[in-house]
């Protein structure tokens, strides 16, 4: 299922391994502190669990979105893609 | 399907934090999670690969293949974590000395010549030229007549009919490779079908024997995840130099995939002598093919009541074959466009 992940953190050293963690487990940036991607349900309950173990009892909140295909066709984006969805094929 | 293709001389390939990173001189130019691909292509002599990727690659299940200059696949990475399928492997030796070996090596045959059939008759259709579709049209109706034969030949076991089937198939090759050669653009030469150990000069025998390499690993692949033994074939004789399935399996999706693919490109080439060097693809050009070829499988077909990319239309056909060499289905349906 398509995943939405949001926080909210103030240290740095925190954010950014939340923000590793998120691409780690192959979700797309699409907002400075949001990512999405398709995860299955065994692969959200570890980035669940992993998320929990890097927040402690840190000042900051994260929470993780599930949505459906048919919700997601039904969103808007206005102005610039905060990054673009990486293609099909990867060549270098 | 995300393939990440590596086609420039001189890249490192690394991991840093449960990522795949490629860097040019130090540089970073690309980070992607593994989870996000399912394989990465060696197209270039002067990669470098770390051992910590080797490690990552196969925890993830990510296919590493490195491919020869002729597009061939020389190496492949796998983890030792492999189940066995004993009892669907000993089923298949022994299948080929049983009627259903027979059979399958028909089945083969007869899905290549059906293939080879609509694509000259769908070209037929698209010709503006009418002497030229009335002559397309001729030879598809031939060459379904040799499909007719093949599956009427009797037999109790696959070496008994392989001589009378190989010498059918190569019948309907002869009259399929005259019409390919009607559909290429004028100026193009192909001086007849050359296999890659004849060592041919001219381009779209090159690009030929390039794209069924390509193919060959596509078809490797998916039989490996299915169990089957690839070295043990029906319609092509055992070798321990030539996966022989896969050279079965190849033939269901040679016209559908690899033909159709070198004929979209052939046409947009202007000077054919300006995409080979010394009998072999040029750099860019390599890269092009593999681009097209790529596209080519995440295309959508229906087959079999499914609606599917081509490339899980060749990852099924393993299952199926497995299916029923193990009695879960009746009969072994090959992919065919009609």
């Amino acid at each position: 299922m398509q995943t939405l992940v949001v926080y909210d953190i103030s240290n740095d050293d925190i954010r950014l391994k939340i923000s590793d963690t998120c691409k780690r487990f192959g979700l797309t940036r699409i907002q400075r502190s949001t990512f999405l991607g398709y995860l299955t349900s065994m692969r959200r309950k570890e980035l669940i669990t992993v998320l929990r173990r890097i927040l402690g009892d840190a000042d900051g909140n994260i929470q993780v979105f599930v949505i459906c295909k048919a919700d997601l066709a039904l969103r808007e984006v206005l102005g610039k893609p905060f990054e673009e969805y990486a293609k099909d094929e990867l060549i270098v | 399907m995300k393939r990440l293709i590596i086609n420039e001389p001189g890249l490192f390939i690394g991991v840093k934090k449960e990522m795949i990173v490629v860097k040019r001189k130090n540089e970073k130019i690309l980070e992607i999670s593994p989870l996000n691909i399912s394989q990465i292509v060696i197209l270039t002599r002067g990669a470098t690969i770390s051992s910590a990727l080797m490690r990552l690659l196969t925890k993830y299940k990510v296919d590493l293949i490195i491919y020869s200059s002729s597009g061939f696949p020389i190496a492949k990475l796998s983890s030792t974590r492999i189940s066995g399928s004993i009892k669907l492997r000993k089923e298949q030796y022994k299948a080929q000395d049983l009627p259903i070996g027979a059979y399958l090596t028909k089945r083969f045959a007869w899905a290549k010549v059906v293939n080879q059939k609509s694509l000259l008759r769908e070209a037929s259709r698209n010709r503006s030229n009418i002497e030229l579709s009335k002559k397309l049209l001729e030879m598809s109706k031939s060459i379904s007549n040799i499909a007719t034969m093949i599956d009427n030949i009797e037999g109790n076991n696959a070496n008994s009919i392989r001589s009378e089937v190989m010498r059918l198939e190569a019948e309907a090759a002869k009259i399929y490779w005259q019409g390919f050669k009607l559909l290429l653009p004028e100026g193009i030469d192909f001086p007849g079908r050359r296999k890659k150990f004849e060592n041919p000069e001219d381009p779209v025998n090159i690009m030929l024997n390039f794209c069924y390499g390509l193919l060959a690993s596509e078809v490797l692949l998916a039989i490996e995840a299915s169990g089957l033994d690839p070295f043990a074939g029906f319609l092509h004789i055992d070798s321990p130099r030539r996966p022989a399935l896969v050279m079965d399996i190849m033939e269901e999706f040679r016209q559908p995939i690899v033909d159709r693919v070198v004929l979209r490109l052939i046409s947009s080439i202007k000077d054919s002598k300006s995409i080979i060097e010394e009998r072999r693809l040029k750099r860019d050009f390599r890269f092009q093919i593999v681009k097209a070829f790529s596209e080519r499988l995440s295309e959508t077909l229906t087959f079999h009541g499914r609606s599917l990319p081509l490339s899980s239309h060749i990852f099924l056909q393993p299952k199926r074959l497995a299916n029923f060499i193990l009695g879960r289905e009746n009969n072994y349906i090959p992919f065919t466009l009609r």
